[in-house]
């Protein structure tokens, strides 16, 4: 469990992490917190030839989470945001189930994002708060991206090799909220878990990647409430995998519970 | 007793201890070993980078055979000797300066592998994959079920789980060639038996061998094997020249250690209408994997499993069937209670589902069926030496409030909540020496123990044992020992262990022989020289061969389960243990506390999984779940002292019993909390998957799933 050999370049500022990934393409992998990539390197399941540190690079650190807009750039560290007293409570709630306070004191926001586990909260906060990425590359400059275009798949996003996430955006996240997941132990990745806000349905570590529901949106749009019947219908709706620590059915029937808890809990 | 501060435990949380990792020898290279990436293959050319690599016809190495009644004398074969026969089984060895570069020669080694068919026997020895079978059997079984009421069946299944030490498995080989003797550091529970083993695979004398165990951060069982990956260290040291080690990463110690349980127990348990168990008829298949390990053999798991059956109750008849399996997995060993833990897995779920089918309370059910009064032989020769279960019983019912439990179950129910009470009362044997093996067919180890104390010209006390701590604390337990036997300030005292050179030969630490076989030599050694004047030059030895012991115990535990997520959790443990007489009491405490733990995740979360193709699904700690202190209750511990007529002290051993009730109390509390929506649960772990299709399967009015849905 050693990687293998790969160089390491720490650029200072964004136009030279940009630049040095512009040169390098998929020869390159930008490291953030490393809590994803270091152990995939440790397996030798990722062999990229050079890493470049975004430690260094200033335009990726911090965040504004005082105004009506909250921006949280790339770099910033689950930890820093949950010292913050202007967190919004949801996104408290959520952070919470991040791993462990060791895992949150060097893992990141953007590095959560642009690996986009299934099982991950910040893929499925970002769909259930309709936030937008902002991602930027040496050629093409600036794109923005709506969460729903940035997520593709397990471990997949819109990024491209020689891009970087450079923040996400959304609007502050006031007022009621649910947010529920079942873990195996406390800080594991989630078995299956939802959200809801503003009448947004997210359910996530079901399927391939974090999902709304459409549905049962509509369902509440249209009077519906916490009940058998949104069960059903979220039951229908949500798309479930198998694997070694749940099965499909499993996932179905808690996420159809834990959609009910949170649609409650938000209304 | 006087009482030692808690220095070693604090120095060791603190990141004091030495462990073989911290050996630092001048010059030392690293191994890293080619491993297979296919279940069942046959080796072909191999090549190296710069020629750096190794297999096993390169280094010469010879196979053991562990030999017995029953046993289908299968080999254990170090580097495979031209097969593979499970995925992550060390083929060749190389090495470098360093880990980091080890392994790129490991990427770069072309190993050519010929896939053998899933049927093709692994062992010509065993056609049709028995490694080993026998019966056991006592009492007239067909007459107990045809006298019986009602004959209720089961059919229970324990996963493939790992001890896990925090610590793994590591090896480091120095040749002295000034000498010719090879010292081989070992992270090892049976520094003996490996240097025994290493010196047949390698060819040498014994004498050429010095085997040295460092500090230890736990074993449960795993260490104590022969591992290919230390006879191919000592060989590539003594090929080389120069010192090489060898640190297991966690893929490696998930993938590719030894595994335990995986053991399938089906039962038919004839009772009367009082709930009196009359006789037991069982069948038990353990699937040990690719090899007979050694020096335990494939006997291992089947053999304690099928003694340890309804081993705390007065049942007149007993037969059990029991055969292990190969298959192309991880070789299955010895962990923290070894079978005994399945044996009272399907024995406590048995007496609860009896309990249940007879609306008896489980805890009544147990009092009318205990063992009365010891001594006591059970039908297949099992003589209890001492102990005392219907007041184990009383003792936990008083301890834990079991009534007004009972009736804070009864109100948590009406109000929607699963919450479960589950019992266990077990017995387990301890120390077992010569005779116990050659009884039960295994001829490789010794069974007895050494013990040595030796006065110094400096005046110091040495006191050696054929022990190797694991990080139990021996050379506290036994520090204390000898200051009182003797009469001397325990500074005074320096306990020896692990070390073929300073030590007397003897068996090891396994089966808490630290309190039984190997106490019993110390405390015969030290009392002969307390009888001396301790003057320089005293030196006495003492060997004992122990009379297996059985430690008792009933435990308690308290589970609620999420009824939207399922997921279960230990609100409760109470454990009353019964290890004879306490020799150390912070040193008891902490062996039944980390037993508790190491119980509580194999019941609800450990599990080892191979897909289809052979590959292991659980190589990592994000599949292969381990316990959290999150996970884990305070352990209420309270003790009955009942010594033991066998051991000169009456101490009877306490290092599995921890685990062993667990096996019983959380997986009869997990039932019981679903047992109102109709759920059986029989596969551990019982996890929240599992729970969920139990329920399922009830709603559907579905029987049970078959072990391994
Ligand atoms: C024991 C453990 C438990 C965990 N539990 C959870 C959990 O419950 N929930 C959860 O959500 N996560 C969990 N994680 C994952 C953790 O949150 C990760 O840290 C996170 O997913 C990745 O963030 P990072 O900053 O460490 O990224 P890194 O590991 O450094 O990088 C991850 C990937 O993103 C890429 N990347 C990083 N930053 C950028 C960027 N700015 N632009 C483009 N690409 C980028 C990297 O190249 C890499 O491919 C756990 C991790 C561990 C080790």
């Amino acid at each position: 469990m050693k990687p293998a050999p790969v160089a390491y370049r720490r650029p200072e500022s964004l136009d030279e992490a940009l630049a040095d990934l512009a040169e390098l393409g998929d020869r390159a992998r930008p490291l953030a917190g490393g809590q994803s990539l270091v152990p995939l390197l440790a397996l030798r399941l990722a062999q990229p030839e050079v890493l470049v540190g975004l430690e260094r690079v200033a335009e990726l650190r911090g965040a504004d989470l005082d105004g009506d807009r909250l921006e949280i750039r790339a770099m910033t560290r689950e930890a820093e945001l949950e010292r913050s007293a202007a967190l919004p409570p949801l996104l408290g709630a959520a952070l919470g189930h991040v791993g462990h306070f060791q895992i949150r004191s060097r893992g990141t926001v953007g590095g959560s994002l642009a690996h986009m586990d299934p099982a991950a909260e910040w893929p499925a906060l970002a769909l259930l708060l309709d936030a937008t990425l902002t991602v930027a590359s040496a050629r093409r400059g600036r794109r923005r991206l709506p969460a729903a275009s940035f997520i593709l798949g397990p471990l997949t996003t819109a990024l491209e090799p020689d891009e970087l996430l450079e923040a996400v955006t959304m609007a502050r996240p006031d007022g009621r909220f649910g947010f529920a997941e079942v873990e195996r132990r406390s800080g594991d990745f989630a078995l299956v878990g939802a959200g809801c806000h503003r009448g947004r349905v997210v359910v996530f570590a079901a399927g391939p990647r974090p999902q709304r529901l459409p549905g049962v949106e509509a369902f509440l749009r249209d009077g519906g409430a916490p009940g058998p019947e949104l069960q059903r219908r979220a039951h229908a709706e949500i798309e479930a995998r198998d694997d070694l620590h749940a099965s499909a059915a499993y996932r179905r029937q808690v996420g159809a519970r834990l959609v009910d808890q949170v649609v409650a809990a938000a209304s | 007793m006087a009482r030692l501060d808690a220095g070693t435990a604090a120095r060791l949380a603190r990141g004091g201890g030495r462990y073989l990792a911290d050996l630092r020898v001048p010059g030392c290279l690293e191994a890293a070993f080619v491993r297979s990436p296919l279940p069942h293959a046959r080796v072909g050319a191999a090549r190296f980078h710069d020629g750096r690599g190794l297999t096993a016809a390169d280094l010469g190495l010879h196979p053991l055979v562990a030999t017995g009644p029953g046993l289908a004398g299968a080999p254990w074969i170090p580097l495979g000797g031209g097969r593979a026969r499970y995925v992550g089984e060390p083929l060749a060895v190389v090495w470098a300066a360093d880990r980091y570069q080890a392994e790129d020669l490991v990427d770069a080694a072309q190993l050519e592998l010929e896939p053998l068919p899933p049927d093709e026997p692994l062992h010509s020895q065993a056609p049709t994959g028995v490694l080993f079978e026998t019966t056991l059997e006592g009492g007239d079984v067909d007459a107990a079920l045809r006298a019986a009421d009602l004959v209720l069946e089961g059919r229970f299944h324990c996963a493939r789980q790992t001890p896990f030490p925090l610590e793994t498995r590591g090896v480091l080989a120095h040749p002295d060639p000034g000498t010719g003797v090879l010292t081989v550091w070992t992270s090892t529970q049976i520094p003996d038996l490996v240097r025994a083993g290493l010196a047949r695979c390698l060819g040498l004398p014994e004498a050429r061998l010095r085997v040295r165990v460092p500090q230890v951060g736990g074993g449960f069982g795993v260490k104590a094997h022969l591992f290919a990956e230390e006879v191919a260290v000592a060989a590539l040291a003594l090929r080389l020249g120069q010192p090489v080690r060898w640190i297991e990463d966690r893929q490696e110690h998930l993938a590719a250690s030894a595994h335990a349980h995986d053991a399938v127990v089906r039962l038919r348990v004839g009772v009367t209408r009082e709930g009196r168990i009359l006789g037991v008829d069982a069948d038990l298949t353990a699937d040990v994997g690719a090899y007979s390990i050694w020096p335990f053999s494939a006997s291992l798991e089947p053999m304690t499993a099928a003694s340890s059956l309804f081993g705390a109750y007065a049942v007149g008849a007993l037969r059990c069937r029991t055969r292990a399996r190969s298959s192309a997995r991880c070789p299955v060993g010895a962990q923290r209670g070894v079978g005994v833990t399945v044996g009272v897995h399907a024995t406590e779920r048995m007496v609860d589902r009896i309990a249940r089918r007879l609306s008896i309370d489980p805890l009544e059910l147990r009092r009318r069926n205990a063992v009365p009064a010891c001594p006591w032989t059970s039908p297949i020769g099992r003589a209890l030496d001492s102990g005392d279960y219907p007041r184990l019983l009383a003792t936990l019912a008083a301890a834990a409030g079991y009534d007004a439990l009972r009736a804070e179950q009864h109100r948590a129910r009406a109000a929607g909540r699963l919450l479960g009470v589950g019992l266990a009362l077990f017995n387990e044997h301890s120390g077992t020496g010569t005779q116990d093996y050659r009884r039960r067919g295994i001829d490789t180890i010794p069974g007895w123990d050494q013990s040595r104390v030796r006065v110094p010209a400096d005046g110091r006390i040495e006191v050696a044992t054929s022990a190797a701590d694991a990080g139990q604390g021996h050379a506290d337990t036994y520090r204390l020992l000898a200051a009182e036997v003797l009469g001397v300030a325990p500074e005074r005292v320096e306990v020896v262990e692990g070390d073929t050179d300073r030590c007397p030969p003897g068996t090891g630490t396994f089966t808490s022989r630290g309190a039984v076989g190997v106490l019993e030599s110390l405390v015969q050694a030290l009392r002969a020289a307390a009888a001396t004047d301790l003057a320089p030059g005293t030196d006495i030895v003492r060997r004992a061969d122990a009379e297996q012991v059985y430690p008792s115990g009933a435990h308690l535990a308290v589970v609620e389960v999420d009824p939207v997520g399922w997921r279960p959790r230990v609100l409760r443990y109470v454990a009353v243990e019964d290890c004879g007489t306490i020799i150390h009491p912070e040193v008891v405490a902490g062996q039944v506390r980390g037993g508790v733990a190491m119980g509580i995740g194999n019941v609800l979360l450990e599990e080892h999984a191979y897909d289809a193709d052979g590959q292991i699904q659980t190589a990592t700690l994000l599949d292969y779940l381990v316990p959290l202190a999150t996970d884990i209750p305070e352990v209420e511990l309270h003790h009955l002292t009942s010594p033991s007529p066998r051991t000169t002290l009456g101490s009877k051993g306490v290092g599995e019993a921890g685990t062993i009730g667990a096996f019983g109390a959380v997986a009869n509390a997990v039932a019981d909390a679903v047992a109102p929506l109709g759920a059986e649960l029989d596969t551990l772990p019982y996890s929240p998957q599992r729970i969920f299709a139990a329920v399922e399967r009830a709603r559907a009015g579905l029987p049970p799933a078959r072990p391994g849905q």
